[in-house]
């Protein structure tokens, strides 16, 4: 089913529109969940957390790309459990990714007065200007969390080009972020 | 467990960026981006300290010979690899082209556009996917090149650049005026450089001061006929090899052969072509040669850079060549541009990766300053061994 039909069984509130939710986006949340949190359970619960979380929303939330909006509120919910669940739950990945992500911005150096809509915002503007394949693959790996062995084999890479790639494009952003002046 | 405010804020980012993440296609996993042709099939004794072609141009020769050298061997392998439809240049996609009836061949050279002439027209060049096995086709401007009859060679233009193109057809001139009629070697090589009797370390070699006498008395030889002759050989006869290179012609590095005996021979034009100038003649250029040159150190067909890979970024690697320095810190790092495929797809298909040792041959120079390597045109991985040990890079 299309996007737009599953909208609207949201808006009838047809509990159809989470059926269909699940058939259509169940495996992509659950591997943003799983990504995020190395459980399987709290993947999966997280997961059904999200369809809750699209019904509540919807509406009158009216979501322009039903895929980022559903991507989008699993990937929130995993953050918060993994925070509430602590530091021993995370997988090597994800720890990698997180500090390669401080790294980039560390939180000491947020500019005050920054919210995060704005950051995100600014990331958007910078991944726009960079090549499609760069773009891509930088949201592979910071939005949902996979593994650079599972990026280079989603676009037939070696790993080290990926790794190659990564490490530029958050050299790149960080001296994009320090001259936007989010970064002090 | 505290999750970094940036990982926060990368929820905020564009849906459609999100989006097209999640459709990328994911292509089958381990399907090769390339066949490897007869893989290693020979390790090639390369080079020994002291005639090595680590670019001595930047070094004091008798450094090299003082111990400040380890006593090295380098061993690269020799690969052959069919390269996908995309990982290939522009010059290595088309390599033939027909205009007016005659059937061209890319001599994988490039000719600056002054060396062109006039614009003969818009011609379909052909190119083979031999991994695939499908032919390719597109449209590129034909030039004429300045001095020479299009009918031996044309100029193409290919991403902006022009490639030589030679009349793939064996049609060689009746006499060397016909040949210099077609094209006037006197305007587009300059004879820098000749050896004696051979063209190796061990043969002695010569820089000549100027080339002008040579070329008169070659065009004052224009009746010299054409001999066809598959079994002549420069073997066992006295004879100075004159060093060929020419943009227009597209050659780098073919050889000229005047023998005592009387006979010019040159494979600058392929096939062997060999003209009977009088013994008259080949004592006059020999003569002059001799009279009018230095000796010089023997210099390798393609210069090289052989190191280990220290650093790779998406514009450059840096290679540093101290693991073959007894003093490491005598050694240097070369910046190599990779800006040229031939190069950059051996990075990006990860076939060399960062600590790799590596010999690298370029047609450029090497940069004083910033040793930048001009005109890479091909890189391998290498093996150095010292005293029976095979160096590892760390």
């Amino acid at each position: 089913m299309d996007d737009t039909r599953i909208i609207e069984l949201y808006f009838k509130r047809d509990e159809q529109a989470i059926k269909e939710t699940e058939l259509k986006y169940g495996r992509l949340c659950y591997s943003i969940s799983y990504n995020i949190l190395n459980n399987r359970e709290d993947a999966e619960e997280c997961v059904n957390d999200t369809y809750i979380g699209a019904w509540n929303a919807i509406p009158p939330a009216k979501p322009n790309n039903f895929t980022a909006f559903v991507c989008r509120i699993a990937r929130n919910l995993a953050l918060k459990r993994l925070e509430f669940l602590g530091r021993d739950k995370r997988s090597q990945n994800m720890t990698v990714s997180l500090e390669e992500l401080a790294e980039v911005l560390p939180d000491e150096r947020y500019a005050p007065d920054t919210s995060d809509k704005a950051v995100g915002k600014l990331i958007s503007k910078f991944l726009g200007k960079q090549k499609e394949y760069v773009r891509n693959i930088f949201v592979r790996r910071y939005y949902f969390f996979d593994t650079v062995a599972e990026i280079a084999q989603r676009y037939s890479f070696t790993e080290s080009k990926v790794k190659n790639i990564l490490f530029f494009t958050r050299k790149k952003l960080k001296d994009y972020l320090i001259k936007e002046g989010v970064e002090i | 467990m505290k999750i970094p405010k940036i990982a926060r804020a990368l929820e905020h980012i564009d849906e459609d960026t999100v989006a097209a993440a999640t459709k990328t296609h994911t292509k089958t996993a381990g399907k090769p981006k390339f066949k490897w042709v007869a893989i290693a099939a020979c390790m090639a004794l390369l080079l020994v300290a002291g005639s090595i072609t680590v670019p001595l141009l930047i070094k004091n020769k008798a450094e090299t010979e003082d111990g400040l050298y380890k006593d090295f061997t380098v061993r690269t392998e020799e690969l052959a690899i069919l390269w996908p439809w995309e990982d290939l240049s522009i010059y290595e996609k088309y390599s033939q082209i027909e205009v007016d009836g005659i059937k061209y061949e890319s001599r994988g050279s490039v000719a600056a556009e002054s060396l062109t002439d006039k614009y003969l027209g818009t011609y379909t060049a052909t190119g083979f996917d031999e991994l695939t096995e499908t032919s390719h086709t597109a449209d590129f401007e034909v030039y004429s090149l300045k001095d020479i009859d299009k009918s031996q060679l044309v100029a193409v233009k290919l991403d902006g650049s022009f490639c030589v193109f030679k009349n793939g057809k064996y049609t060689p001139p009746r006499s060397l005026g016909e040949l210099f009629e077609a094209i006037p070697m006197e305007k587009h090589i300059e004879l820098k450089r000749f050896s004696e009797n051979g063209d190796g370390p061990d043969n002695a070699h010569f820089a000549l001061n100027d080339d002008g006498y040579i070329w008169q008395v070659l065009k004052d030889c224009g009746s010299a006929v054409f001999v066809e002759d598959e079994e002549w050989s420069a073997v066992g006869r006295d004879y100075l090899g004159f060093s060929l290179s020419s943009d227009a012609i597209g050659i780098y590095k073919r050889a000229m052969y005047i023998t005592a005996d009387g006979y010019l021979w040159t494979n600058a034009f392929d096939w062997g072509y060999i003209f009977n100038i009088g013994k008259d003649a080949a004592s006059k250029i020999i003569k002059y040669a001799k009279e009018n040159s230095v000796k010089v150190a023997y210099e390798p067909f393609m210069n090289s850079v052989v190191g280990a890979i220290v650093e790779i970024t998406e514009e450059y690697i840096l290679v540093d060549d101290s693991v073959l320095y007894n003093e490491p810190k005598n050694g240097r790092t070369y910046k190599v541009p990779l800006d040229s495929i031939v190069i950059s797809r051996y990075i990006n298909g990860g076939i060399i990766e960062k600590g790799d040792i590596v010999k690298l041959e370029y047609r450029g120079k090497i940069d004083r300053e910033s040793s930048v390597v001009s005109c890479p045109v091909s890189i391998s991985k290498a093996t150095i061994t010292v005293n029976g040990e095979t160096l590892v890079f760390e």
